[in-house]
C-alpha cells in the first residue's frame, strides 16, 4: 500500500534530524517531506508540482514566511484549507497558542527536550493523526 | 484683675465713708428736706450698705427741687439724658444682633472684648436714665449703685482693652489678607505645576517601564525558543549515539553521555521554571470566588493519582472560599501541596494539612517532614534557592514562584518550621 506523504516545516537542520529519527524509531512508513522555509512550503503545497500530504507538521519560528502565515495560506486556499495541520514548536507562549487555533490549526505540541519524550510525543501523533483519525476521502492520495 | 478689685473696693469703701460722715449729696444746695428726719435717716444710713435699699428716695428731693431749676436748663437736661440712653440701649442692641446672626455662625475677632462692649454701653446708658429719672424720682441709692457698676465695667473694659492690644495690632488688614492670598495661591499654582511635572514624569517612567516589560516578553520568548532549541539537539543526539554507537563506546564514555543528557534536561526544566515565574509577573489577575478547599482537594487527588506510593495522610478543611485569581491559584496550591508530598516522604506517617487560622484569613499547608532551618527563611521564597540541595529534587524555583503570585494577590507568605518536625507556609491573599 502507498503511504501518504506527511509534510514537515522545519528550518532547523538537528530539529529535521531528530524527527526524521523518532519517525523512524516509531516504525512510522510515510514519506516525509521537508519544507525549510515558508516559502519552501507554501510551494510544495501550492506550486506546479504540489503534493497531496496526509497530515502537515508546522514549526512557527521560520525564516522568511513565518509559521502563522504559512497556516493562514494554506487554510486560505481552497485545495490545502481541509489538511490536518499540527503545530509542533518550541514556543507555548499563549499568544501563539490562541493565533494558531484561530487561524484553523488542528493540533498544537510543545518540542520537549528530553529526546524519550520527543519520541513519545511524535509517537502519539503518528498513532493518531494516521491510523486513529479518519482522513479526509477526498485526497485519494492518502493512504 | 488683683489691680482691678484693689481698686473697686476702695471706691466702695471712699462712699461707704461718706455715708458714714452723713454728707448728704444735695444738702449744701440747700435742699428741702426737714434736717431731723434727714439726721436720723442718715444715721441708720450708716449702717447701711451700698447695695441694700436701693429704691429708697427718702433722704433727698427730687432733683427739680434741689436748687433752682428753669424749664429749659431741666428739660435740656432731662430730654438729652433720655436720647443719650435710648442711644446706649440702641447700640448694643445692634451690636448684639450682630453678634446673634455673625458672631455665632462665623466667629467674631475678640467677641468676649466685643460683649464687654455692650454691658458697658448698656450700663453707662442707665445712668443717665437714672439722672433722668432723678428729677421726679430721687433713686440716689439706686444711682450710686448704679454708677459704681458702669464704674466697674468700665474700668474692666480698659484693662481688657489693653490686653487685647497686642492682638489687634496682629489684625491683617483686608489688602494685607488679599496680598496673603495672591501669595498662597501662587505657592498652590507651583505646587501644583510641580505636581503635574511629577505626574508627567512618572508617566514617562510608566511608558519605559511598559517598553521594558514589552521586552521582558520578547525575552522570555526567545529564551523559550532560541535556548530550548540547542538543548533538545544536545539531549537528542547524545541518545542517539548512546542508541547506535554504544558497542563503541566504553562504560565512562556512556557515562558522560548520560551526563550530557541529564544535565541538558535538567536545564529545559529550569528554562520552563523560569519561564512560568516570568508569565505569573506578566499576566493580569482577575479574581473571583474559588473554593480553596476543593482547589487543595483536587490537588491531591490528583497527586494521589499520579504517585502510587504516596503514603501521606491529608486534613483538609471545608468551606473554605477566597477570592483569587483561579489560575494562578491553582500554581500555588500544587507547588505547595508538592512541596509538602516532597519533604514528607521520608517521615514514617507524612501527615499534610490545609487550613485557615481562626484570627484572620490567613491559610496554612503544614507538613511534618524534614522541615528547615529557620535561619534560612528568607532564603526560602528566592528563585533558585535550595535548601537540600541533593536530597530532594526540585528546581528552587516552586516556592518563588508561590511568593510571587501571593504577592500579586497583595498578599504575604512566610512560613515556621522546626527542623526534622515539619515546615508550615502560611499565607493571605489581598
Amino acid at each position: 500500500m502507498k503511504t501518504a506523504k506527511i509534510l514537515l516545516v522545519e528550518d532547523n537542520e538537528d530539529d529535521v534530524a531528530l524527527m526524521l529519527r523518532a519517525f523512524k524509531i516509531n516504525k512510522i512508513p510515510n514519506e516525509i517531506v521537508v519544507a525549510k522555509n515558508g516559502v519552501e512550503a507554501l510551494e510544495l503545497l501550492m506550486g506546479e508540482k504540489a503534493i497531496q500530504p496526509c497530515l502537515v507538521i508546522l514549526d512557527l519560528k521560520l525564516p522568511k514566511i513565518n509559521g502563522l502565515q504559512v497556516l493562514e495560506s494554506i487554510r486560505e486556499n481552497a485545495v490545502t484549507r481541509d489538511y490536518p495541520i499540527i503545530i509542533l514548536t518550541t514556543s507555548v507562549e499563549q499568544e501563539d497558542v490562541v493565533k494558531s487555533y484561530e487561524l484553523g490549526a488542528n493540533s498544537y505540541i510543545r518540542k520537549p527536550v528530553e529526546f524519550e519524550k520527543f519520541i513519545k510525543s511524535v509517537e502519539q501523533l503518528g498513532l493518531y493523526w494516521l491510523f486513529l483519525n479518519e482522513p479526509n476521502p477526498k485526497y485519494h492520495e492518502r493512504r | 484683675m488683683k489691680l482691678l478689685f484693689a481698686f473697686l473696693f476702695v471706691l466702695v469703701s471712699g462712699v461707704s465713708q461718706a455715708a458714714n460722715d452723713g454728707i448728704t449729696l444735695c444738702s449744701a444746695n440747700g435742699c428741702s428736706v426737714k434736717p431731723a428726719v434727714a439726721l436720723a435717716q442718715v444715721e441708720s444710713a450708716s449702717t447701711l450698705s451700698l447695695f441694700s435699699d436701693l429704691f429708697d428716695t427718702s433722704l433727698w428731693p427730687a432733683r427739680w427741687y434741689c436748687g433752682t431749676w428753669t424749664p429749659l436748663h431741666g428739660w435740656t437736661y432731662i430730654i438729652s439724658d433720655i436720647i443719650i440712653w435710648l442711644s446706649y440701649f440702641a447700640i448694643p442692641a445692634i451690636l448684639v444682633f450682630f453678634y446673634l446672626r455673625k458672631g455665632i455662625a462665623e466667629g467674631i475677632p475678640f467677641h468676649k472684648i466685643f460683649l464687654l462692649f455692650v454691658a458697658f454701653i448698656l450700663a453707662c446708658g442707665l445712668t443717665h436714665l437714672i439722672d433722668a429719672a432723678i428729677f421726679w424720682w430721687p433713686a440716689y441709692r439706686l444711682s450710686a449703685a448704679l454708677r459704681l457698676v458702669t464704674a466697674a465695667i468700665s474700668l474692666f473694659t480698659v484693662f481688657a482693652l489693653i490686653k487685647v492690644i497686642p492682638a489687634v495690632l496682629q489684625l491683617k488688614s483686608p489688602a494685607h489678607l488679599e496680598k496673603l492670598v495672591q501669595e498662597r495661591t501662587l505657592e498652590l499654582r507651583l505646587l501644583n505645576e510641580k505636581l503635574q511635572q511629577e505626574i508627567n514624569e512618572k508617566k514617562k517612567k510608566d511608558e519605559t517601564l511598559f517598553q521594558t516589560n514589552q521586552e521582558l516578553m520578547a525575552f522570555s520568548y526567545s529564551v523559550s525558543h532560541d535556548l530550548r532549541s540547542p538543548l533538545r539537539s544536545i539531549h537528542g543526539f547524545s541518545k542517539a549515539l548512546l542508541e547506535d554507537y554504544s558497542d563503541k563506546l566504553d562504560n565512562t564514555g556512556q557515562d558522560f553521555l548520560n551526563r550530557i543528557a541529564r544535565a541538558s534536561s535538567r536545564m529545559g526544566e529550569l528554562i520552563d521554571d523560569l519561564l512560568k515565574l516570568s508569565r505569573i509577573s506578566r499576566n493580569e489577575i482577575t479574581r473571583e470566588d474559588v473554593s480553596l478547599s476543593t482547589m487543595v482537594e483536587e490537588v491531591v487527588a490528583a497527586n494521589i493519582n499520579q504517585k502510587p506510593d504516596l503514603r501521606a495522610t491529608f486534613d483538609i478543611q471545608n468551606h473554605i472560599t477566597v477570592s483569587a485569581d483561579k489560575k494562578l491559584l491553582k500554581i500555588a496550591v500544587e507547588n505547595l501541596i508538592d512541596n509538602a508530598i516532597k519533604y514528607s516522604s521520608k517521615t514514617t506517617n507524612p501527615v499534610i494539612q490545609f487550613g485557615k487560622m481562626a484570627e484572620q484569613n490567613v491559610f496554612f499547608i503544614s507538613d511534618n517532614g524534614t522541615g528547615f532551618d529557620m535561619k534560612f527563611k528568607d532564603k526560602l521564597f528566592g528563585a533558585f534557592q535550595r535548601l537540600h540541595e541533593g536530597e530532594y529534587e526540585g528546581s528552587g524555583i516552586g516556592l518563588a514562584t508561590v511568593k510571587r503570585i501571593v504577592t500579586r494577590h497583595s498578599g504575604e507568605i512566610w512560613a515556621e518550621s522546626v527542623e526534622g518536625k515539619g515546615a508550615t507556609f502560611y499565607f493571605t491573599l489581598s
